[in-house]
């Protein structure tokens, strides 16, 4: 199930919420639970089971690493080292093994589907085992708020991944207040309006401007498909989590922060402190400072940061152009650390642009599993093999213009400042800001209603 | 101040949320949307396969979508967001004002919607198809007339404030590909002309011409065919005027206002003199007017698509047209009907029109299928 999704809000959520809140507190938990589970095993009832052998392991094997880790560093370790082979081998299995069988020469299993949210279930998992390790958090005694914190549906599909340590106070005791509950009718309504009204627009103009250009690649129309596959990406995702955090806080729950304005970034290496920033805190947490960090010597330094670059493209996705992805971010890096970091700080609008194009194409490599495409589009736009542009490109830029302005505006924190000043200096934002959530979430309706709309074709005869 | 707009907020959510969800299960479903002029979904049925296969979650989102409280009202909604957003169409069609009728959106076919293949026009393809009708008059020993009428976006083309990026290349090709022998007949030229006269004949709403533009095209044929001098004057007819007709565009795009269009019906005192059999079964006259009643009003005419039509009148000996054709001709054979005995084959799967010119032995034939046509389905191509 999505949250973009009528079935979502009008049915899955009306219950949970009414459900939640008329169950006394002690059961909650158990309340969550329940509900998550049925959540997950909505679209893929199946894997239900195996997210369950993931959490009882990492529960069990909890108890083990908590017993030994004082006396017995070996045996603590030992029962960590198994809580992860589990956890990590399901990952490895369901979502590397056809990449691997293909690269190597294996049979391939032709019906070995993902199971959904695994990329993000299994690092929190695996959050727990370590810490727990580490001595930083608190032994998980009872299975119900260990097994809500894994399923907790808001963050279970696609993040924030959120760390035990960072919410095992909260599985024993949060408070759901009016305040909050608005915060994240707000938040979530935000979130949808970003998913719905502006990336799934974008996503239908990166491919229909794409599909164009396979006929007559342009230099205009290559920059245009790139600038809407960088809208698409940033208000989908971003949108996700925002509602992910808006429910959270319906349910009384606080999260991490998953985004902070990634595109207004003056170097990638800013870019990757605002972009999906609790997967880069789980990279640089559990890989990065274990292998050493940048303590250990400079070449050392630069392949730890190697490794971590690596596996965070092929975490995205088990083909070569997620590794292409992930390696081309750390050769920026590595320049940025070496001499261009300091440079960039002298020029900020030449840092901003610089940023925004090494992403943007980031994510030309990211949308294209085919790596003769991306080789394609990098030669048109800088127009090798493309004319500048052409009548139909002129068109389309013409018409989604606006439709550009209103992304890039809402990309920047402008619009949040404008509503803290103006709320500052008057109270009717307040009075009206209610009024206002309820209008887009009705437009945020009206889109997921004409969603299937698909008219009868009669006109053909 | 705070607290109570916290509050509010939290209460509008609610019963938003609550309402329609209450509403949703208590109201009864809809089998069909006279607005968007299409069948709705059922609930799905809940088995075992069709749960674990998760084809049961797909289908409830879309029966959601269909049987959602205020449908009708949501997606205007949504058009609503999209023009005054950012977007000058929906759902591949354009809008634009018309001089006719200032202040009122209407909506046009558009050439743009990529589902549709329209948005790209190829001029190989295009000149092959009609390099097809050009042997076909080549070869035929009775006279052809070949009718492609443009879509609304061609005949209205000043509206638009932004270029059609292929502008009129399709009308440039046939009249470079089709010769005195295929009897082509301009009909871009003289409707856009009568377009910009501020006469009505296209539908705001509609992908087809009015009945006045049919009318026209009438007496083109008429003068193509060397029989001027029967063309019926207008005055004759006494015209019968349907309000509030609105078509396939309007059903498509959902634009919250349009002007809708007005339907004509011409009629003549000897109208009950015509026998008309459409695949097999007579009809009760030119125009069957249980569609006023219904969302497809355009298929009034003649009963809409048929794969054969054949009309005579009672006791007349009079030369046959032979009509390949698609649904532009509905409202232009029963001005046709009045000078020649018709034979009307769908083109859509009748393009062997030398054998049919074997079989009914016409003085004449005529094509009518309409730009659209030509640049998305290859039909005309096969026509031999």
């Amino acid at each position: 199930m999505v949250f973009s999704s009528l079935i979502f809000i009008f049915a899955y959520l009306a219950v949970t919420l009414a459900v939640y809140y008329i169950t006394p507190l002690k059961w909650r938990n158990l309340v969550l639970f329940v509900v998550s589970l049925a959540f997950y095993g909505w679209g893929e009832p199946t894997y239900i089971l195996l997210m369950l052998v993931s959490i009882v392991s990492a529960y069990a094997f909890g108890f083990g690493i908590e017993r030994f880790r004082e006396k017995n560093k070996k045996a603590a370790k030992l029962m960590l080292a198994a809580s992860v082979t589990v956890n990590l081998s399901f990952l490895l299995f369901f979502k590397y093994y056809n990449f691997f069988a293909e690269n190597i020469g294996f049979s391939v299993i032709e019906d070995l589907t993902l199971p959904v949210g695994i990329s993000f279930y299994t690092f929190q998992i695996m959050s727990y085992s370590i810490d727990l390790y580490r001595g930083e958090v608190p032994l998980a005694k009872r299975f119900v708020p260990f097994g809500t914190y894994v399923t907790l549906f808001p963050q279970l599909i696609a993040g924030p991944i959120v760390r035990y340590k960072d919410v095992c106070d909260q599985l024993e005791e949060r408070k759901e207040t009016v305040s909050k509950f608005a915060l994240g009718v707000n938040r979530f309504v935000t979130g949808l309006a970003k998913k719905l009204i502006l990336g799934d627009t974008a996503a239908a103009a990166a491919e229909y401007l794409e599909t164009a250009s396979e006929f007559s690649p342009t230099v205009v129309g290559t920059w245009l498909v790139m600038l809407f596959y960088t809208f698409h990406i940033y208000f989908d995702f971003s949108g996700y989590s925002d509602m992910a955090i808006g429910l959270g806080r319906m349910l009384g729950f606080e999260f991490v922060e998953n985004f902070n304005y990634p595109y207004i970034a003056k170097s990638i290496t800013d870019f990757w402190r605002r972009w999906h920033i609790t997967l880069s805190t789980w990279f640089r947490e559990y890989i990065y400072i274990p292998l050493g960090g940048n303590r250990v010597g400079k070449l050392r330094g630069f392949l730890n940061l190697a490794t971590v670059w690596f596996l965070t493209g092929f975490w995205h996705g088990a083909d070569w152009n997620y590794i292409i992805w992930g390696v081309y971010f750390w050769v920026f890096l590595v320049i940025e650390k070496a001499f261009l970091g300091k440079l960039l700080q002298k020029v900020p609008p030449l840092a901003h642009f610089y940023s925004l194009i090494i992403v943007g194409f980031g994510w030309m490599i990211f949308f294209h599993t085919d790596l003769s495409v991306i080789f394609e589009s990098a030669k048109h736009l800088v127009g090798v093999g493309a004319e500048f542009a052409n009548a139909s490109v002129g068109y389309e830029l013409l018409k989604l213009l606006p439709f550009i302005a209103v992304c890039a505006i809402g990309c920047t924190p402008a619009p949040k400042l404008l509503v803290q000043k103006l709320s500052a200096k008057t109270k009717a934002v307040k009075a009206v800001s209610p009024f206002v959530t309820a209008l887009l979430l009705l437009v945020c309706i009206a889109y997921m209603v004409d969603n299937t709309f698909s008219p009868f074709l009669y006109y053909i005869f | 101040m705070e607290k109570r707009s916290e509050l509010l907020t939290v209460i509008l959510f609610c019963v938003i949320v609550g309402v329609l969800a209450v509403l949703f299960v208590a109201l009864p479903d809809r089998d069909f949307s006279e607005q968007e002029n299409r069948a709705l979904a059922e609930a799905p049925k809940l088995d075992k396969e069709s749960f674990f296969s998760g084809e049961f979650g797909k289908e409830t989102n879309v029966y959601f979508a269909d049987q959602f409280p205020f449908r009708d009202q949501f997606v205007k909604l949504k058009s609503a967001t999209e023009l005054g957003f950012f977007k000058k169409e929906n759902n591949g069609v354009l809008y634009s004002y018309d001089q006719l009728a200032v202040r009122d959106f209407n909506a046009y076919r558009s050439r743009i919607h990529i589902s549709e293949n329209t948005d790209r026009l190829y001029p190989e393809t295009i000149k092959a198809q009609l390099g097809s009708v050009e042997k076909l008059g080549q070869s035929l020993e009775i006279p052809l007339v070949t009718v492609i009428p443009p879509r609304t976006v061609d005949v209205a083309d000043s509206v638009f404030d932004y270029d059609r990026p292929d502008g009129d290349i399709a009308f440039e090709l046939m009249n470079e590909t089709l010769s005195e022998k295929a009897g082509y007949i301009d009909t871009l030229s003289l409707l856009r002309e009568k377009y910009e006269s501020g006469e009505y004949v296209s539908y705001r709403t509609d992908h087809h011409w009015t009945t006045l533009g049919a009318y026209y095209v009438y007496c083109e044929i008429m003068k193509e065919l060397g029989v001027e001098d029967k063309i019926i004057p207008k005055e004759e007819f006494e015209i019968e005027q349907i309000e509030d007709f609105s078509g396939t565009t309007a059903a498509r795009a959902n634009f919250p206002f349009y002007k809708k269009d007005v339907l004509e019906l011409w009629h003549l005192p000897d109208d009950g003199e015509y026998k008309i059999i459409a695949d097999g079964e007579e009809l009760s006259g030119f125009y069957s007017r249980e569609y006023l009643e219904s969302s497809d009003k355009y298929s009034v005419f003649i009963d809409g698509t048929h794969n054969k039509t054949e009309i005579t009148k009672n006791g007349d000996e009079r030369k046959t047209l032979l009509i390949a054709k698609d649904s532009f001709a509905n409202s232009l054979i029963p001005f046709l009907a009045r000078e020649f005995d018709i034979i009307a084959l769908n083109l859509q799967g009748n393009t062997m029109l030398s054998l049919a010119v074997a079989e009914y032995d016409p003085a004449a034939v005529l094509i009518v299928y309409n730009t659209e046509n030509l640049i998305t389905t290859g039909s005309l191509g096969n026509v031999k």
